[in-house]
This record gives C-alpha cells, structure tokens and sequence, in this order.
C-alpha cells in the first residue's frame, strides 16, 4: 500500500496546473449608468439618467425623464453623455476609458421623429473622425417624444448608417418632455 | 457460399504503421462455418515463429509479440481440417477471424471478416477509420468522428465543434480519455472537448445508452479515445507526424516516442506532443476576422507490472487559445438582426495569423493511475484514479473597461474545475457461461466560476453497477443485463448574492439486451437501455447575459432528472470481400427532457434588449436510423454509401425540437492499388456528402435566420506510402469541399454571421520510426 500512497502523492505532485485565485468582489468594470446632460450657456442644466445598477436582470433599470423648458424657440442646447459604474464603491467614472479609446467609440443620439430636433457632434476622436460624448441639440417647439442613446463599439464610422455596425455597449431610450 | 482459399494480403487497414518489429498482434474470432457459432479450444499459431493462442469460450484469440510482418498462421480444431493462411501485417492491430467447418469431401474455406471484435454490447460500436483518422486528426477530435453516420457536430464557428450522437451531446454523452471521464463543462454549447487526437490510436463510438457500464449520462452514447498499450513494446519506436492545411496556413507538428525503460521492471514509456498554428480561415468569398488558432498539447505514459499488477501512470495537457469570429460577438436583438440583414461579417480582414478579442483560452490537465491484474479462477481486478484540472477562459470583443492593466488581461468569464475521479471493479467469469462485470465509481468536482452567469458548485456521484452477459455454446444468442445505482449531489455557494443550495438526485440506469450471432456474416443487437441525467448548474441556476450566446438565460431551481428510454436494433453484414454494412434503428424516449424556451419580453439591459431563455422541462422522443455501406463494385473499386435521419420531436408542446441536425447522404467510391511506381498502398476516396435542409423546426419558437438551404460537398482523399531509406513514410492528401461551395449549416450556431469554410486542402505526413529487429 505505500506504492498506492507514492502514487496518489505524485499524482498531487505532478499535476501542473492550479487552481487561480479569484475575488469575486473585484469583478470587472461595466456601466451601469448613463447620465445625459442638456445645457445652456448660463449654467441651466436639465438632465436624465437611465440607472441599472445591479445589472441584467434583477431589479428593473430606473429611468428618468428628461425635462426640457426652453426659453426660446428654436433654442441651443450641449449634450453631454457621462458613464459611470454605480456597482463599486465609490462609483467609477467610465467615461473617462471611453474618451481614451475614442478611435474605437462613437456615440449617437436619435430622437423620436415628432421631435424634429437637429443634432450635430463636437468632439472628434483620435482620427478626425466624430466621437459624440459632447454635441449641440438645436430644439424647436414642445413635445413628448423619445431620445435613444447608443454606444457603439468598433463601429464602422465611415458607413452610410454605423448604427448597425460593430458591437453595441449601450443602447438605451429615454423618455423626453419639452415644454 | 464463398469459395475462398488462401488469401495472400487481407486486412489493409492502414493506419500506415510499418511493421513495428515484435510489437504486431492479431485477435479474432473462430467460427464454425455450418453453424456460425464460434468455437472454443480452437488452436491458431503462427508456424514459424513460436507464437500461439487457443481461442477462449466466445471462440476468441489474442497473439502478440509477433515479429515479422508476414506469417503462415494455421488455424485448427479436432475435427475439422488445418488451415493456413499467409498473414500480411500492416497493422499492428490487425484481426484475423477463421471459419472452420468439418472435414468432408469439399475443400475448406477460410474466410476473414474485416470486423473489430472487442467488447460485445448490444448496442453498435463503430471505429474511425484509420485513414480517416491519418486525414482527419490533425483538425479536432469531432471532425474524425463525423465520418460515423449517426455522429454530427455542433459548432460554433469553425474552429470549435462539440460531437452529437443521435442529436444528443453535451453531457447528454460520454467522451472517454484513456479510460476516464472527460471533464470539461461540456454543459457549455462552445465548450469543445479538450483532447488531441494524435494521442489516440483507435477512437471509437458507442452508438447507445451505454450507461451501466460508463455512466448515468451516457444518454446518446459514449465516444471512446484511447491510445495502444505500451505491453508489446520490445524496441525503441517513435512517430513523426506533420502537416499543413491550406485554408487557414496552418501548420501542424506531432512527435510520439515509446521505449521500454528499465527491462528487467518491465518499465516502458511513452512521451508525446502536438503543437498547432493557423491563421484567419476563409469562406468562398471573404476571410473570417480572427478565426485563428494556437496549441500546444503533450502527454507521458508510464507503464511497469510490478508484483503482477499492470500499472498504468498516464499525465495529459492540452492547452489552446481560439480566435472567435470578430463579427459574431454582437451586443443585442438589434446588431443580430443587423448581422443577418448584411448577409456577411462587416469585414474582410484578409489573411493574417493575429489572434486578438474575442477569444477563448482553454486549459485542461489529466494526471491518471491506474493498475489491474487477473487472478485465475476469480477475474481481472482493476483500480484507476484520475484527477482533472478545466480552465476556461471567454474573452469577449470589449477589453473591459478599466485603467487598471491587470484586470483589463482578464477573461469576461472564466470557469474553473478540478474533478477527481476513482474507479474499482472486477471483470469475472461466473461458470462456463457467464461473464460480466461489477464495479463501483466516484467523482468529486469543484466548481468555481469568475462572472456572472452560474454559482460555484461542488457536485458529487457516488455509483456502483453490475453488469453480465450469458451465452451457452452452441445457442447462438448471447444476452446481457445490468444495473447501475448512482447518487449525484449539487450543492452551490455564490451567486450575486451569497446563498447555498443543495440539490440531490438517485436514480438507476439499467439494461438487457440480446446479440445474435445469425451466421458468420451477420450479426444483429438489439438492447434496451436506460439512462439518465441531472440537470446540470447552468440549467438549473443560470441568472444572467452570456454574452457567448448573446443571451439572457434563466435557470429553473425546480429542474427534475431527465430519463432516457433507449432502444436500439442493428445490424452488421460482412460478407468479406465484397459487402460491409452497418445499419441502426433506434428510438430515444426522454422523459423530463430540459431545453430551453424563449421568454417575451427580452431583458432590458443598459446594452439594449436580449433575446432571454428559459429552461424548461418536457416529454420528448428522438428516433432515427443510421446506415454504412461498402459494397466491392469491382477488384479494388468499392462503392460507399452512409446516412443518417433524425426525428426530435416535443411530445408536450406536440412540435418539433429545435436545432437538431438535419438528414444527411454521402456517396462514393474508394479505389486501391497496391502500387504505382514508387508510391505503395495506395487509396483514392471521392465522396460526395449531401446535407439535408432541416425542416424539421418548431412553429411556435422562432429562430432569428431560417435553416440554412441544403448543400453538396465533394470531398477527396488520397492516402499512399513511399520508402525512405529503410523507413515508409505515410502521405495523405485530404480535400474538403473542392468545388469550393458556398453554403451554411444548421448545427454550426454561427450561421448567422458568415458562410462556412472554403475548400480546404491539407497534406498529411507521417513517418513511423523504428530499430532494426535481428531476425
């Protein structure tokens, strides 16, 4: 029986391959939430987040709804779109990965078709090419309407519609009121 | 009947081996040819050379250690007449079956079935093909094993493709390394077996619920790999094997070195390993980003009899990283929907062999003991314990976002197992007649996965089985029956919220069955086998995105034990020299059988809606025939035709299963010559291989792209020997699809996304190394 015993310790002793270690806790970044800011040169600001902090599944995203009073019409405004990952504490700001690797990002704003608002991108990323996290949104007349925000991956900015190219990291609707 | 006399050269099934010297042996059968039943106490010996056997109660003989790759082998048994035969050895595995009948008048017939005769189950065993593996190996262990009717496989891309026996896989079926249950989450529809097929020397397929002999969840059957024993090797040999495939500029190298090592302890040795590398794969009209590959797989055997106890220590690695067609990762409804509207992958990358995200990184280590030894009057009594290490690695397209270097190198999901394994029986003989087996089996397992899609989980199976088979000479049916008791527990520790479950379940898997030895051509099984299943983790905890499937999946706590009501009837003609087949029928009733059902509306995620899954329980009944022919046309021309059909059908819901493979033909020829100037042992298949479309599929499930329209394949291979110096290398030339066809294919579940591969043209050396023998 210790030749049984010299077998079963080399057994143990030869197999190469362990076990890692893994922290559940330091699971890997992810946005969880979506902030959309619309505003004015004088520091009016309205804005809207579409929150889903634990995740797929669970508990449903909560979303707000974006609220615009505009003085004039048409008027202005900047959009800006903020990603954070509510899940660690304290919460991560994404964005900020986004813009570095701007090349391979590229955001877009549509808006539902009875809004008739005229969207333009500012920012440009590495290559020239549009980004979107900073954009002016010309608004005109009141309404409710929709405002779907999409993150793409790896799009193929030079398509007559990249909307349906690369991989899709956020694609979310937001409920719009103008008044 | 058959006038045959002497054959001069039977049997070429080539793996290409050249006589290793004094490792040859040959096994067979003994029959009464007026009767069909074999006889026992028959003596086959090989003349010149010393070498004996007398043949056992099932008429059955071994010989090994033969020297040369000629031999007279004469064949005799009180009452009936001598027989010599002149034995040419190309295969070191080579079975010579003699049929003897009385001495009368006329002149005796010897005649040799082309048949393996190893266990007898009564369910069909089929082997790959020799030169199908020499052609086929170098690609994955499923692509070997599709040449079997009734085997399919289910892919993901072209690069990862898991075996289907009868429409079942996963662990729905067992795979076999070296005598050990593979563990790897074959649960996982992209989780491919882990195993080089250069480290086997026969792969083979049990077409049946073999359970009580292999385990509970043997439900579709049980793939066996297995590699030669290392108790005839006298000499040094080695084996070199090397090859380059044209689709994909791969390139292949696998070496193999077996040597006794201390004589006098009878310890010998075995060192083998392959090492793998291709590039992006193209499709008739465009490359597929990203479908390359890299591995590297190496194993060692020990091997010694110490004390009379056949020791085995056997150590395998196998590690690759995949490439996962760029254009399949896609974030939700939306981008598939995009995908399928485009009719092809975004880009054409052209070549190149850089292997980026997504990828898949799998590891896996088998480390085996193993002893047994055969007392006379009891048995053979054997021990074997195995442990297993699985890691899988899924990196998805998106490096994670994260400033941190560290985490950003991190799979998006990694799965992670160690299994250990150990089992103890003993083979018996119970009297004259009866023969069997009774064996017990335990397996421990642990769990851990970093994501979110399933809990950690520990699962343990605790089994014990009996298994024996009658046959009283001269009665020509053999029966067998067994039992087996298993108790499988699942207990799971973290999900997103930290909780234990604890899930139990006893069940038994039992079988009878008959083999009826008709006469010394044909042979007919038929058995009744049942066998079942746990459901497994994901099916029962899943809550979460996999972003492999690009789905949301939902577990069901609740989720029973599925059990299989296998019956199967078939049939073996051989009529030596001029008609082979194999034929099957067989009827899968599967009780509480798991799939999984959509859900409305998708999940709503921050990435937009995904398609979501429910796993549910219900009736089903899968039924089908498979068939193999090979009939001689003319000297050295045989026609082959091979087929398969599949009914799955949802007895509740009173509709068809989705994805379940479709019916499929292949035809052709196969032409030898034994030489043509230089060129030795030649063999020339064309097939022509027709896949069904499958219309088959449920009404009320929808898929999001029809089935694919059905296709033809013509394929081609060529298998020949030239000496070198005083060594014969072996060279095969394999073309898959030489008209270079378009076309996509309903169990590959990236069809979606892109065509299936172009031609592929490959070419196969290998060189079998050995000493010298003095003769």
């Amino acid at each position: 029986m210790a030749f049984l015993a010299l077998v079963f310790v080399s057994i143990v002793v030869v197999s190469c391959k362990k076990e890692d270690n893994h922290d559940h806790g330091s699971d890997q970044e992810q946005i969880t939430t979506a902030t959309i800011t619309f505003s004015l040169p004088g520091g009016v600001n309205a804005t809207a987040s579409w929150r889903d902090i634990d995740g797929a599944g669970g508990n449903s995203p909560v979303i707000d709804t974006l609220v615009l009073n505009p003085i004039t019409t048409p008027l202005n405004y900047t959009a800006t779109i903020s990603f954070l990952d509510e899940s660690k504490t304290p919460a991560l700001n994404v964005t900020e990965e986004v813009q570095e690797k701007s090349d391979e990002h590229l955001l877009v704003l549509q808006p539902s078709a009875n809004l008739n608002w005229l969207i333009v991108t500012n920012d440009k990323d590495k290559n020239g090419k549009d980004l979107g996290l900073n954009q002016t949104v010309t608004v005109a007349g009141s309404g409710n309407g929709t405002l779907r925000v999409v993150l793409k991956h790896e799009p193929d900015k030079n398509a007559s519609n990249p909307l349906n190219t690369g991989e899709t990291d956020l694609d979310i609707i937001i409920p719009v009121r103008v008044n | 009947m058959f006038k045959l006399y002497v054959l001069a050269t039977l049997l070429l099934l080539t793996i290409g081996v050249q006589a290793q010297k004094c490792n040859l042996s040959i096994h067979g059968q003994v029959i009464d040819v007026s009767t069909g039943l074999s006889i026992e106490g028959a003596t086959v010996i090989l003349v010149y050379q010393h070498l004996g056997a007398t043949t056992d109660a099932d008429g059955h003989y071994t010989i090994d250690g033969i020297c040369h790759d000629t031999a007279t082998v004469e064949c005799s048994f009180v009452g009936c007449k001598h027989r010599f035969t002149l034995l040419d050895l190309k295969n070191s595995k080579s079975e010579l079956n003699f049929k003897l009948s009385e001495e009368t008048t006329h002149l005796h017939e010897v005649s040799v079935f082309a048949s393996k005769v190893p266990l007898s189950t009564s369910v069909p065993r089929q082997f790959v093909d020799t030169l199908i593996l020499a052609n086929r190996r170098s690609v994955n262990l499923t692509e070997t094993l599709k040449s079997i009717s009734g085997i399919t496989s289910l892919n993901t891309g072209s690069s990862i493709a898991k075996p289907m026996i009868h429409g079942l896989t996963g662990d729905r079926i067992i795979i076999l390394n070296n005598g050990i249950i593979q563990e790897g989450n074959q649960w996982g529809d992209e989780h491919a077996p882990e195993i080089d097929p250069f480290l086997a020397t026969s792969i083979s397929v049990i077409k049946g619920a073999e359970a009580v002999r292999y385990g509970s969840n043997a439900m579709g059957g049980v793939i066996l790999v297995e590699a030669e024993k290392l108790n005839d090797l006298n000499a040094l040999k080695a084996d070199v094997y090397s090859g380059y495939s044209l689709n994909g500029n791969g390139l292949y190298g696998s070496a193999q070195l077996s040597t006794p090592i201390i004589k006098k302890w009878g310890l010998k040795g075995r060192i083998q390993g392959t090492y793998k590398y291709a590039g992006n794969l193209n499709t008739p009209s465009y490359f597929l980003r990203n479908t390359g590959l890299r591995e590297y797989n190496f194993s060692w055997t020990l091997q010694a009899k110490p004390l009379g106890w056949d020791t085995e220590v056997f150590y395998s690695q196998f590690n690759n990283w995949l490439g996962i067609l760029r254009d399949a990762h896609i974030g939700n409804v939306t981008d598939l929907e995009a995908a399928i509207d485009r009719g092809k992958p975004l880009t054409d990358p052209g070549f190149t062999y850089h292997l980026e995200r997504p990828a898949q990184h799998v590891e896996h280590e088998l480390t085996k003991f193993k002893t047994e030894k055969t007392f006379r009057k009891i048995g053979t009594a054997y021990f074997s314990l195995a442990r297993q290490f699985n890691r899988r690695g899924e990196f998805d397209a998106h490096i994670p976002f994260s400033s941190d270097r560290e985490i950003s190198g991190l799979p998006e999901i990694r799965f992670q197992l160690v299994s250990w394994q150990v089992d103890g029986g003993l083979e018996h003989k119970l009297g004259r007649h009866v023969s069997g087996k009774v064996g017990f089996q335990y397996i421990n397992q642990n769990n851990n996965t970093n994501g979110t899609l399933i809990p950690d989980y520990t699962t343990e199976i605790q089994s014990v089985y009996l298994t024996e088979q009658w046959r009283k000479y001269p009665f020509p049916l053999k029966f067998e029956a067994g039992l087996r008791i298993d108790k499988k527990t699942i207990s799971t520790f973290y999900r997103k919220f930290p909780f234990q479950l604890n899930r139990s379940f006893l069940n038994t898997s039992y079988n009878i069955g008959t083999i009826y030895q008709v006469n010394p051509h044909v042979t007919l099984r038929a058995g009744y086998n049942v066998a079942w299943r746990a459901p497994n983790v994901s099916e029962l905890f899943s809550e979460g995105l996999h972003h492999g499937t690009a789905s949301y999946q939902i577990g069901d706590p609740n989720i029973q034990a599925e059990i299989g009501h296998n019956f199967s009837v078939s049939s073996e003609l051989n009529y030596e020299d001029l008609l082979s087949l194999n034929c099957q029928v067989y009827l899968n009733k599967m009780n509480g059988f798991i799939y999984q059902e959509p859900v409305y509306p998708p999940t709503l995620t921050i990435r937009g809606a995904f398609p979501t899954f429910k796993y549910k329980q219900t009736d089903a009944m899968l039924s089908g025939l498979d068939f193999d022919m090979k009939y001689k046309l003319a000297p050295a021309i045989w026609f082959n035709l091979r087929g398969s059909t599949l009914f799955a059908y949802n007895q509740v819901q009173k509709d068809w299963i989705i994805f379940m493979p479709s019916d499929r033909v292949s035809t052709g020829l196969t032409i030898r010559h034994k030489n043509i100037g230089k060129l030795m042992n030649n063999t020339l298949t064309l097939d022509v291989a027709h896949v069904f479309q499958q219309n088959r599929t449920p009404d009320n499930i929808s898929d999001y792209a029809p089935p694919p329209k059905p296709y033809t394949l013509l394929n081609l291979d060529f298998n020949t020997s030239i000496d070198i110096g005083s060594q014969q290398l072996n060279i095969g030339f394999s073309v898959n699809n030489l008209l270079n066809t378009a076309y996509r294919e309903y169990m590959n579940r990236f069809r979606y996304f892109s065509d299936e591969m172009g031609t592929q043209a490959a070419i196969h050396f290998h060189l079998p190394i050995s000493k010298k023998s003095k003769t």
